[in-house]
């Protein structure tokens, strides 16, 4: 079955995740801020990201997806670039980010607003493994 | 302001009389014409002078085509604005009336014609119009031209002519009678350009300081920021006063020393604070007192280099108090009158650092304001997504299997979770769009795209309730001036509300058109409906009609008043037609906007 990273500072959505992920038969390692979120992309090699854009800074999320799409050829990612990635945004935060002009440059493929509804928040994760 | 946005107001103050002088002569010289022709035809036939009527005629033709050509000058160079040739225009027109009169004195008897008192008349004319110099050095080259002429006459080597019978033939060779004439007529000449000028010069004084006031009020007012305001105002007072030096000194909030706030051109006291304790000369100026320094002043430490005189006003603002200090080469004499003109320039300065501090401080407050609600709420979100999250899962039977009264209670709890999110939510988008005004730019968002992106976002819980949601754009893009935050925050508010008030296989449709260059959007719904007499209240904060907050549709009262404020912000119109039981549509105009029509207006 996929392994799933789920990299989020708040511990009551990374559970609530989990939780559903793991209701589904997935495998859920878990990151608590963007630095170990990466460290553990490269130790665990997931098969889809959860990741929560606001953490420490209002873009750290948004940040920490850029850095693993580097289009860089150095880039110490580029074998992770194709990790599907599902961005947790709250409605307010993020608005700016979704609808800016260059959303076609998102360096995503899914966003779900919190708070997580398991049903469509599952359907999204198959069809994006299933890709 | 740029230096060219001066020089237009300086150009609106001054042309208009450069206009208006060359109308006015061209005018007379038409009345001069006729009166020469009319002049010239009966004093032959009635009085029987003997003037060369013909070259006379000829004359009169020759000032009839200048003048026309002058008129055309004058309209094409008036068209283009052109300042500087419209300068030039009189110059060259008092030239040519000068050779006209000149050859006009020829043919009426030189130094025996009555015209010679004509230049009297000329003098006067161009010392109005030409300044300061200039109208001396025409009188001498008037004076020079006459000499000429008659003393050529005198010789014989230009023919006279003797227009007036009775006179003694040889008179125009008299030496004693040309001199005398001469001797009488420039005098005359000197004097009326001397009184003409004195008369003047004052004229033009005044003129030039009010035309310095108004662009100083102009310049400063035009701005609520504080060091565009400050920054004008000093160079501005530098241009209208052609001082060399001004500089501007806010009191600090010791009360005790005067800050260096904005300064131009050079030559001023350059130190960022002063002492103005009390007994020195500043706290004298600050307590209303206009201070003219010299050279010979115990404080004119203040006198650097070629500086001669320093003029020290104050401001009295309610909170900008301070001086404004203006350095001149060339001393101004003080007087009651210059003494009111330069406290009115202070004075204007200082309500325009008022305005600009108080604009300043409300900002600032409005900033700390819109900060506090978006930290605010954003804590209280934190807690209430985690927790309905948690719940979500719990209801989903992924943490195991519920018995049926705890999962009443997680209902509940889930029910009571969303109400309290919606409010917040809420809350966070009326500060954004009231915070709209002000901050954001505003661009132009492609209206069928924010809608189809809207309707992917709501078709979840349409499908949820069983509703059907149906969706019609035209084919062409439309666009409106807005932020796109702001339109979809509109198009939330509407579809939300339709299907959230419209009961399980209910229908709301979606669409937008355009009628006269306005986009129409327009969200129709089969829901409960709001009661005519409650219309006219939507859209006021936290107002909910009767019939939904009997409901157990939980809503805030927020959502359309954000729509509201982002509607009229946007420029549009939001009206509201519904029947209790059978539905509602809301119809929201928003003026187009398209390129080409932008390159249409410009």
């Amino acid at each position: 079955m996929a392994k799933i990273l789920i990299i989020d500072d708040d511990p009551d959505i990374a559970m609530a995740t989990r939780m559903a992920l793991e209701s589904a038969g997935y495998t859920v390692v878990e990151a608590r801020t963007s630095k170990e979120g990466l460290e553990r992309v490269v130790t665990e090699n997931p098969d889809l990201i959860v990741l929560d854009v606001m953490m420490d800074t209002a873009t750290a999320g948004f940040q920490t997806a850029l850095t693993l799409r580097s289009p860089e050829s150095d880039s110490p990612y580029k074998d992770y670039a194709d990790i599907p990635i599902i961005m947790l945004t709250a409605i307010h935060e993020t608005t700016a980010i979704r609808f800016g002009p260059d959303e076609d440059y998102l360096p995503v493929d899914a966003f779900i607003d919190k708070p997580i509804d398991p049903v469509p928040f599952l359907q999204k994760v198959e069809d994006l493994l299933a890709e | 302001m740029t230096t060219s946005a001066t020089q237009d107001i300086v150009s609106v103050l001054v042309p208009q009389d450069i206009e208006v002088n060359n109308r006015r002569l061209i005018l007379t010289r038409w009345l001069a014409v006729a009166a020469l022709f009319v002049a010239t035809f009966f004093s032959v036939r009635m009085f029987n002078f003997a003037l060369n009527e013909q070259a006379l005629y000829v004359l009169g033709i020759l000032i009839l085509a200048y003048n026309s050509l002058l008129t055309v000058t004058m309209r094409q160079e008036q068209a283009d604005n052109d300042f500087v040739g419209l300068r030039r225009l009189i110059v060259v027109q008092v030239v040519l009336d000068w050779l006209a009169m000149t050859i006009f004195l020829h043919f009426t008897g030189g130094i025996t014609s009555p015209a010679l008192v004509f230049f009297v008349l000329h003098v006067i004319m161009v010392t109005i119009l030409l300044p300061g110099q200039s109208p001396y050095l025409y009188v001498f080259g008037v004076l020079l031209v006459i000499t000429g002429l008659v003393v050529l006459e005198a010789q014989g080597i230009f023919s006279h002519y003797t227009i007036i019978s009775g006179l003694p033939d040889k008179l125009f060779t008299a030496p004693a009678y040309i001199l005398m004439h001469l001797t009488f007529l420039g005098t005359s000449l000197f004097a009326t350009a001397f009184i003409t000028a004195s008369v003047m010069q004052p004229l033009r004084q005044r003129e030039s300081q009010l035309a310095a006031l108004f662009l100083t009020t102009h310049s400063v007012s035009s701005s609520l920021d504080k060091d565009t305001v400050l920054e004008q105002l000093a160079t501005h007072t530098l241009s209208a006063l052609k001082a060399l030096g001004v500089t501007i000194r806010l009191l600090d909030r010791d009360g005790q020393s005067l800050r260096l706030v904005a300064k131009s051109g050079h030559g001023y006291r350059n130190d960022t604070t002063i002492d103005a304790g009390e007994g020195t000369i500043y706290r004298d100026v600050l307590n209303d007192h206009i201070r003219f320094l010299e050279d010979q002043h115990p404080a004119s430490d203040v006198l650097l280099g070629t500086i001669k005189q320093v003029i020290l006003v104050p401001m009295r603002g309610k909170q900008a108090r301070g001086i404004l200090s203006i350095y001149q080469t060339d001393a101004t004499q003080p007087s009651a009158y210059i003494e009111r003109f330069l406290q009115a320039i202070a004075d204007e300065g200082a309500i325009a650092i008022d305005h600009a501090l108080t604009h300043e401080a409300l900002q600032m407050a409005e900033k700390q304001r819109t900060q506090f609600v978006h930290i605010v709420t954003h804590e209280l979100r934190s807690p209430v997504v985690g927790s309905q999250s948690m719940l979500r899962v719990l209801l989903a039977n992924m943490g195991g299997a519920l018995s049926d009264q705890q999962r009443d209670i997680l209902e509940r709890l889930n029910r009571r979770m969303d109400a309290l999110l919606g409010l917040i939510n809420d809350l966070l988008s009326l500060a954004e769009a009231s915070a709209l005004d002000t901050h954001r730019q505003l661009e132009s968002v492609a209206l069928n795209k924010a809608i189809r992106d809207a309707i992917d976002l709501f078709e979840y819980s349409a499908t949820d309730k069983q509703q059907t949601l149906t969706l019609k754009l035209p084919n062409e893009t439309i666009s409106t001036l807005a932020t796109p935050v702001g339109i979809k925050r509109i198009l939330e508010n509407l579809i939300g509300n339709a299907i959230k008030y419209t009961p399980e296989h209910g229908t709301i449709s979606v669409s937008l058109n355009t009628d006269d260059n306005q986009a129409i959007l327009q969200v129709s719904d089969t829901g409960i409906g709001i009661p005519e007499e409650a219309i006219a209240k939507l859209g006021e904060e936290f107002f909910r009609a009767d019939n939904a907050r009997k409901s157990d549709i939980s809503g805030t009262g927020l959502g359309l008043a954000t729509v509201k404020q982002l509607v009229r912000n946007f420029g549009g119109e939001f009206n509201v037609e519904s029947t209790v039981g059978e539905g509602t549509t809301i119809h929201v105009s928003l003026p187009c906007y398209s390129t080409e029509a932008i390159a249409r207006v410009s």
